[in-house]
């Protein structure tokens, strides 16, 4: 009976520790655009287990800049802005999370996206850099489309030459061969 | 006659495969490979903390929280009370990172926590925790049995 006592005595001295996994990426998103425009941007959720997610978003007041979790207070209402993803997700080990923002007035807005799993003692801030200009030219160039690969042309050549000297040979083979057994 | 001249191919066509070779191993460049996981935000915290008996005027037992980095980026933690929490005890929650410290209290305190040394790899840190009532000034008629709050830890990258 003692045993018994001193057992749950000793397991009272504890806390219940019991931990939660949570993993997100990026650590920090970098959106330009334009007024009046959706600017997108994938967030990779990685739990342990089948997990409810929480999703919620804080911001600073205008052209505030610095990663301070307390100067994050305001929600996006206050700033004019429009947030687009699903507050609350069932996510089983790994999911993404689209994140959409649109701004009515152009300016610099940092932000914060907190996601948790539900009730969970712990959560992820992810910093939003979101630059809104009111100007709406694009250049539709861009480096990918004007970049010449020298590198798989020289590698081309060297296969083609390659190739014609195999045949050659084979050929030179096959004659020989052919002169020898006649 | 004839033999000879294409045994001189022959010779001809075996040296220039064998140069061809021999350049195209003189230009070899050794590969190196490696998998480049992307940068993550991992936190790993205890989810229930009893702090015991408790009453205004009062300092609560030291509790020691582990506080675990498990991504790859160095973290700043800040601990918020659930903004549904409505009572006043638990906005007593104070923390200090070393026993000589002061306590500071919960919306004013954070911590800063390094990445871990290698990938894959996770780094703890010891936060010391106490519910300090010893300025506490609400009125407390009753007795609140298993009074709870939830405490969050937002991690954001530094």
């Amino acid at each position: 009976m003692k045993i018994i006592i001193f057992f749950f005595s000793f397991l009272f001295l504890f806390n219940l520790v019991s931990c939660i996994e949570l993993k997100i990426s990026p650590q920090e998103i970098f959106l330009n655009g334009t007024s009046n425009e959706f600017i997108c941007e994938n967030i990779s959720i990685k739990t342990l287990e089948e997990s409810n997610i929480e999703i919620k978003d804080r911001w600073a007041i205008k052209n505030f800049q610095e990663k301070d979790f307390k100067s994050h207070k305001l929600n996006s209402q206050d700033l004019d802005l429009v947030l687009v993803y699903n507050s609350s997700k069932r996510i089983i080990n790994q999911s993404k999370e689209l994140i959409c923002i649109k701004a009515k007035k152009p300016g610099f807005y940092h932000g914060l996206i907190l996601i948790r799993i539900k009730n969970s003692s712990s959560g992820i801030g992810v910093w939003v850099n979101l630059n809104i200009s009111e100007n709406n030219f694009k250049s539709k160039i861009t480096g990918k489309t004007i970049l010449f690969d020298n590198k798989k042309e020289f590698n081309y050549i060297n296969f083609i030459l390659f190739l014609f000297l195999l045949i050659l040979l084979i050929e030179l083979i096959f004659y020989l061969r052919k002169k020898i057994y006649s | 006659m004839k033999n000879k001249y294409f045994f001189g191919l022959l010779l001809l066509s075996v040296f220039l495969i064998s140069s061809f070779v021999s350049s195209q191993e003189a230009n070899a460049t050794m590969k190196v490979r490696a998998n480049i996981l992307e940068s993550n935000i991992g936190i790993s915290v205890p989810n229930l903390i009893i702090m015991g008996d408790m009453s205004p005027g009062y300092l609560s037992e030291r509790q020691d929280l582990n506080i675990t980095n498990t991504g790859t980026v160095d973290l700043m933690i800040t601990p918020e009370l659930d903004e549904n929490y409505e009572e006043d005890i638990f906005t007593h929650l104070s923390f200090k990172n070393i026993l000589d410290d002061p306590l500071t209290k919960i919306g004013d305190y954070s911590l800063e926590l390094l990445k871990p040394n290698t990938v894959g790899n996770t780094r703890s840190e010891r936060v010391y925790m106490y519910l300090d009532l010893t300025d506490y000034s609400g009125e407390l008629n009753q007795t609140l049995t298993d009074h709870e709050a939830n405490v969050v830890f937002w991690a954001t990258a530094l």
